[in-house]
C-alpha cells in the first residue's frame, strides 16, 4: 500500500505540469487580447503597452511560462484586475466555500444513492425499482439551475425553511446556508451513482461469495454491508471520482442561482470581467482540486479492493 | 459407524416462478443422512442435485419456493424462522462451493472471513477467534497460518483456496457439511488431496457430509451411500458399492456406461443418448423414458415410485429387475487414485 | 453452481411476434417522445397559438387558462407559444453541439486506436487533462472569450466534446484490431485507411452512437445552462434556458413562466435517455 500511494503521488507531478501548460496555452491561444479586453475599445497604445507590461505579456513565451510556473510555485499569482486583491487571497477566501458545497453535495448524493440503489436492486423489476429508477431518470434530465430555482422557491421563499441565498457566518450557519444548494447539486450525481450502484449490486447479489456468506449464517445486515455494498462500491467509486469535475461545473451554476460567494461565482464574474489573472489562477486551483480528488478516490478504491495495489 | 439419522428429508420440493411459468427444479425428494456418513448426490447438470443441496438450508435465490420437510435436531428447517435458520447455517450445517475463487470474498482478508463465522456462532473473544482461526488453517493443512490469515483470496493457489473455504466452513464445528462439487474446478492431484482432507476431517470431527458431484469416480472414492438424481427426483439410492455393482435404475446403468474405466475389458465408451430434459418440458411418466432402452408404454404413462429394491436400497424404475439382470458393470475407480477407501 | 436452476427470463408468449413488439419498450417511448418533438420543432407555427415574440400588455403575468394554457409572461407573451418555438432552437442545440464532436471524435478515435503506441500515449494525456478541468467551466471560459451566442457555444463544446467519443472509439477499435478479419485485411494488402474506415470503424461505432444519444440530452442541459447564464441563445429569442432565466424573478408570483420550459427540458432529456437505453438494448441483442 505505501508503495502504491507513493506511485500515485509521483503520477500527480506530470499531471500538475500538464495542467499548467494547458492553462498557460489556453489563455494565450484563445483570440482576444487581455489589454484591450480590460481597457475596452477606447484603449490608447500607451495603456495597452502598460497593461501588457504589468501582465508580463511583452516578454518572450518561454520567459512568460517560467514566470507563470514560478508564480504558482511561490503562490504569488498577481492581483485581480477588477477586485484589486491578490489572486491567491481570493482563491483562499472563495475556494473553501466551493469545496464545502461540493463535499456536502457528494455526501448527500451518496446518502440518497446508496439506500435507494439497495432497494431498487433488491426489488429488481418490481414497483419500488421502477419508481426509484423513473424518479432518478427525471432528476437526471433536470438542469441544475432549474432544480435550484424550484427548491429555492418552495423551501426558501414560500416555506422559509432555508435562507434564499448567501453564505452566513460560522461553520454551522455555512452548512445551513449551503444545504439547499448542495441538494440541488447532488441530484444529478446521485442519479448517476444510483444507476451504476444498482447495476453493481445486482451483479454482486448473484456472486457465489454472497451465497457463501449466507451459508455461514451471518446476519443479513452484515452481508449487505460487508459483502455486497463493499464490493459494489468499488466500481461506483471510480465513477464518483470522475464525476467531481462535473460537480464543480455544477457548482458554478448553483452558486449563481443561490448567490453564494464561492469560487464558481468568482470564476463566472472573472470571465465576464476579463480578469485573466483570476481566471488563470482559479482554473489551475480547480484542476488541482480535481486531480487530488482523483488521487483520493483511487486510494480509497485501493483500500477497498486489495487486488488493485498489486 | 453409527446408524443414527441426523438429517431426514421428506418430500422436498423447490420451484421457481409462479403460475404458468412455475418451474420445479426439485420434486418430492426424500433421503436420510446418518451420523458420520458421506452421502453422494449424483446426477448430470440440471438434475436438481445442487438445488436440492441448497434447498436443505433454504439457500436459494429470492422467489424460490421450498416445500416438504427437512428435519434437523427435531426441527423442520423448511419452516424455521430466518433468525433460527441463521443459527443452523454455518453453526450446525456448513456449505462449501465449487469455485473457491468466486465463493471467497475477494476484498476481505481470509482472517475476516473466518472470524465472522466464529463471531456469529461462538462466544469466543477477539483473542480466542484469532487463535481458533490459526488452528483452523493448520487443520486444513495450510502452512504458515499466522501470516497467511492476513492475506487475500487472490494470494492463494487454487487448492489452497479450497482449503481456506473448508476452514471457514468448519470454523464453528458443524455436524453436517454440504459440499457442492468442491473439487470439480481443481486439478486431478489437488482434487485427490482435497477429497482426502474432507474424509480425514469427517473422521476427526465426526461430522456427516452430503457431497454433490457428477463424477462417479469421486463417489466411489469417498461416499458411503449415494442417491442418483434425474430431472429433480431421486432415481435410486443405496450403498455405493452395491449401487455401482448392480444398478437398479436404467439411468444409473447409463451413467456407469459413460464412465471411463481403468483396467478391465476395454469397451467403447457409450454416453447416454440425448440430453436431460429442461425443467419446462419434463416428459410424463418416468422422466428418463425418452432416453431409456428399457422404456415401455408403462414408463411413458406412470411415474415410478421410489420403493425398496434390496437391502438398504431403493429405486424408482418400472423395470428394476431387468436392469439388475444386465451384466454386472465393473466398479469405476477414481481417476489418479487407488480407488475407494 | 453448475446446475442451480435459475429460471430463464420468462418470455411472455405473444400471438404475433411482429417487429414492433420485439423492440424494447423504452426505445419505442423514446421514439414517440422525440418524434413528436421533432414534428413540433419543424412546424412550430402550426402548433403555437400565438406569436412567441408579440407583447400584449393587456395580458401580462396571466396564470394558465384556456386562452393561454401555460399562462403569459411579464410582457404578455404566450408561454406555450414560446416553449413550442424554443423547441426548434433546443433541438438544434442537441444536434449541432454534438454532431461535430461525434464525427471528429469518432474518426480521430479510430486512428488513435488503430495506430496505438505514441499516438495513444499522447491521446491518453489529453483525456486526462480534459477530465481534470470541469467541462462547464472550460466551455464558459471559451464562450466568454469568443463572445456569447449559439455558434460560439457549438465551437466551445466541439473543442472539448470530441475527446469522449474518441476515447470510446479508440478502446473499441483496439479490441477489433486484434480480431482475425483485421489480419485478413492486412494479408490482402488493403491500405491502412481502408482497414480502419471500411472495416474496423463500422464494427466499433455502436457504443459511440449510444453515447451520442446521452450526449444530446447533456447538450440540451448545457445549452439551457448557458442560456440561463446569458452565454447561449440571446433574448428575445425563445430558448428554454433563457425562458427559465426570464421567469426566475417571478417564481413566487408567476411560477408558470419558468416551470413549463423546465418540464420541456425534462421531457426532451427523457426522450433521448430512453432512446439511448433502448438503442443499447437493441444493439446488444443484435450482437
Amino acid at each position: 500500500m505505501p508503495e502504491f500511494i507513493a506511485r500515485r503521488l509521483l503520477q500527480l507531478i506530470p499531471t500538475l505540469i500538464f495542467i499548467l501548460v494547458v492553462v498557460f496555452a489556453l489563455v494565450r491561444l484563445l483570440p482576444g487580447d487581455p489589454a484591450s479586453a480590460i481597457l475596452g475599445d477606447r484603449a490608447i497604445d500607451a495603456d495597452v503597452e502598460r497593461i501588457n507590461r504589468e501582465l508580463g505579456l511583452d516578454k518572450p513565451i518561454p520567459v512568460q511560462f517560467w514566470v507563470f510556473v514560478k508564480s504558482f510555485a511561490t503562490g504569488n499569482l498577481g492581483n485581480s484586475i477588477t477586485l484589486k486583491l491578490p489572486v491567491s487571497q481570493l482563491i483562499a477566501d472563495r475556494l473553501p466555500i466551493t469545496m464545502l458545497l461540493t463535499f456536502m453535495a457528494a455526501v448527500i448524493s451518496l446518502l440518497m444513492a446508496v439506500p435507494l440503489a439497495f432497494v431498487a436492486a433488491l426489488k429488481r423489476d418490481r414497483p419500488p425499482d421502477s419508481i426509484i429508477r423513473g424518479g432518478f431518470q427525471v432528476g437526471l434530465s433536470m438542469p441544475v439551475f432549474y432544480v435550484g430555482l424550484i427548491l429555492l422557491t418552495i423551501f426558501g421563499a414560500k416555506l422559509r425553511w432555508f435562507p434564499v441565498g448567501g453564505y452566513g457566518d460560522g461553520f454551522l450557519d455555512h452548512v445551513y446556508h449551503l444545504f439547499l444548494p448542495a441538494v440541488t447539486l447532488a441530484l444529478s450525481l446521485s442519479a448517476i451513482l444510483m444507476r451504476n450502484l444498482r447495476a453493481a449490486i445486482i451483479g454482486v447479489l448473484d456472486a457465489d461469495y454472497v451465497s457463501f456468506a449466507q451459508s455461514k449464517g451471518l446476519a443479513t445486515r452484515l452481508i449487505l454491508y460487508r459483502h455486497i455494498l463493499r464490493n459494489a462500491l468499488i466500481s461506483t467509486l471510480a465513477l464518483f471520482g470522475l464525476s467531481i469535475g462535473t460537480l464543480l461545473g455544477g457548482a458554478v451554476i448553483t452558486e449563481t442561482v443561490f448567490a453564494i460567494p464561492g469560487a464558481g461565482r468568482l470564476m463566472v464574474d472573472s470571465i465576464y470581467g476579463r480578469d485573466y489573472p483570476v481566471v488563470q489562477g482559479l482554473t489551475v486551483a480547480l484542476a488541482v482540486l480535481v486531480s487530488v480528488t482523483f488521487l483520493l478516490t483511487d486510494l480509497l478504491q485501493a483500500w477497498l479492493d486489495p487486488r488493485m495495489t498489486k | 459407524m453409527s446408524s443414527e439419522t441426523v438429517l431426514s428429508v421428506r418430500g422436498l420440493t423447490a420451484s421457481f416462478g409462479q403460475g404458468d411459468r412455475k418451474l420445479t427444479a426439485v420434486n418430492g425428494v426424500s433421503f436420510d443422512v446418518r451420523k458420520g456418513e458421506v452421502l453422494g448426490l449424483v446426477g448430470e447438470s440440471g438434475s436438481g442435485k445442487s438445488v436440492t443441496l441448497r434447498a436443505l438450508t433454504r439457500l436459494l435465490p429470492e422467489g424460490a419456493e421450498v416445500t416438504g420437510q427437512v428435519m434437523w435436531r427435531g426441527r423442520d428447517l423448511v419452516s424455521l424462522p430466518p433468525a433460527a435458520l441463521r443459527q443452523v447455517r454455518g453453526g450446525q450445517i456448513s456449505m462449501i462451493f465449487q469455485e473457491p475463487m468466486t465463493a471467497l470474498n475477494p476484498v476481505l482478508p481470509v482472517r475476516v472471513q473466518i472470524e465472522e463465522n466464529l463471531r456469529a456462532h461462538t462466544g469466543l473473544d477477539a483473542a480466542g477467534r484469532k487463535a481458533r482461526s490459526r488452528e483452523l488453517l493448520d487443520l486444513v493443512g495450510i502452512p504458515d497460518a499466522a501470516r497467511r490469515l492476513n492475506e487475500y483470496p487472490h494470494q492463494f493457489s487454487g487448492g489452497m483456496r479450497q482449503r481456506v473455504m473448508i476452514a471457514i466452513a468448519l470454523a464453528s464445528d458443524p455436524d453436517l457439511l454440504l459440499a457442492d462439487e468442491p473439487t470439480t474446478a481443481l486439478d486431478v492431484t489437488i482434487q485427490d488431496q482435497i477429497l482426502n482432507l474432507i474424509l480425514d476431517l469427517r473422521d476427526e470431527l465426526g461430522m456427516s457430509v452430503v457431497f454433490v458431484t457428477h463424477d462417479l469416480g469421486v463417489v466411489a472414492q469417498i461416499c458411503d451411500r449415494m442417491a442418483v438424481m434425474y430431472a429433480g427426483r431421486i432415481a435410486e439410492e443405496g450403498p455405493v458399492a452395491d449401487v455401482l455393482a448392480q444398478p437398479h435404475h436404467a439411468y444409473t446403468l447409463g451413467l456407469l456406461g459413460s464412465v471411463p474405466h481403468a483396467g478391465g475389458e476395454r469397451r467403447p465408451l457409450h454416453s447416454i443418448e440425448g440430453t436431460p430434459p429442461g425443467l419446462a418440458a419434463i416428459p410424463p411418466g418416468c422422466a428418463f423414458n425418452p432416453r431409456c432402452g428399457f422404456a415401455t408404454s408403462e414408463c411413458r404413462q406412470t411415474l415410478p415410485q421410489l420403493v425398496p429394491s434390496g437391502p438398504a436400497r431403493q429405486a424408482a424404475c418400472h423395470h428394476r429387475d431387468r436392469v439388475a439382470d444386465e451384466t454386472t458393470v465393473p466398479i469405476p475407480r477414481a481417476a489418479g487414485s487407488g480407488g475407494g477407501r | 453452481m453448475t446446475d442451480t436452476a435459475r429460471p430463464e427470463t420468462p418470455v411472455p408468449s405473444r400471438g404475433r411476434a411482429g417487429l414492433l413488439s420485439r423492440l424494447p419498450r423504452t426505445f419505442m417511448f423514446g421514439v414517440l417522445i422525440l418524434g413528436t418533438l421533432v414534428l413540433i420543432a419543424i412546424f412550430p407555427e402550426f402548433f403555437a397559438p400565438y406569436d412567441p415574440l408579440a407583447f400584449d400588455y393587456s395580458a401580462v403575468l396571466q396564470p394558465p387558462s384556456a386562452a393561454h394554457p401555460f399562462g403569459t409572461d411579464n410582457f404578455g407573451r404566450d408561454v406555450l407559444s414560446r416553449v413550442i418555438h424554443a423547441s426548434t432552437i433546443n433541438l438544434q442545440i442537441a444536434i449541432f453541439a454534438t454532431i461535430t464532436p461525434f464525427v471528429f471524435g469518432t474518426l480521430l478515435g479510430a486512428v488513435v486506436g488503430y495506430v496505438g503506441g505514441i499516438a495513444e500515449t499522447i491521446f491518453g494525456r489529453v483525456v486526462d487533462a480534459v477530465i481534470t478541468f470541469p467541462f462547464l467551466v472550460l466551455v464558459i471560459a471559451i464562450v466568454s472569450v469568443l463572445g456569447p451566442g449559439l455558434v460560439n457555444m457549438y465551437i466551445a463544446v466541439g473543442l472539448v466534446g470530441w475527446v469522449f467519443y474518441a476515447r470510446i472509439i479508440a478502446a473499441e477499435v483496439k479490441v477489433q484490431k486484434r480480431l482475425d478479419y483485421a489480419d485478413a485485411g492486412r494479408a490482402m494488402g488493403y491500405t491502412h485507411t481502408r482497414i480502419v474506415f471500411r472495416h474496423l470503424l463500422p464494427n466499433s461505432v455502436t457504443p459511440a452512437i449510444v453515447y451520442w444519444m446521452t450526449d444530446m440530452a447533456l447538450a440540451i442541459l448545457l445549452g439551457s445552462s448557458l442560456g440561463y447564464l446569458g452565454l447561449g441563445a440571446q433574448p428575445p429569442a425563445a430558448e428554454w434556458g433563457v425562458q427559465i432565466a426570464e421567469g426566475k424573478n417571478f417564481m413566487a408570483t408567476a411560477w408558470w413562466i419558468s416551470v413549463f420550459p423546465g418540464i420541456a427540458i425534462v421531457i426532451t432529456g427523457l426522450g433521448f435517455s430512453l432512446l439511448g437505453d433502448g438503442l443499447a438494448d437493441l444493439l446488444r441483442t443484435r450482437k
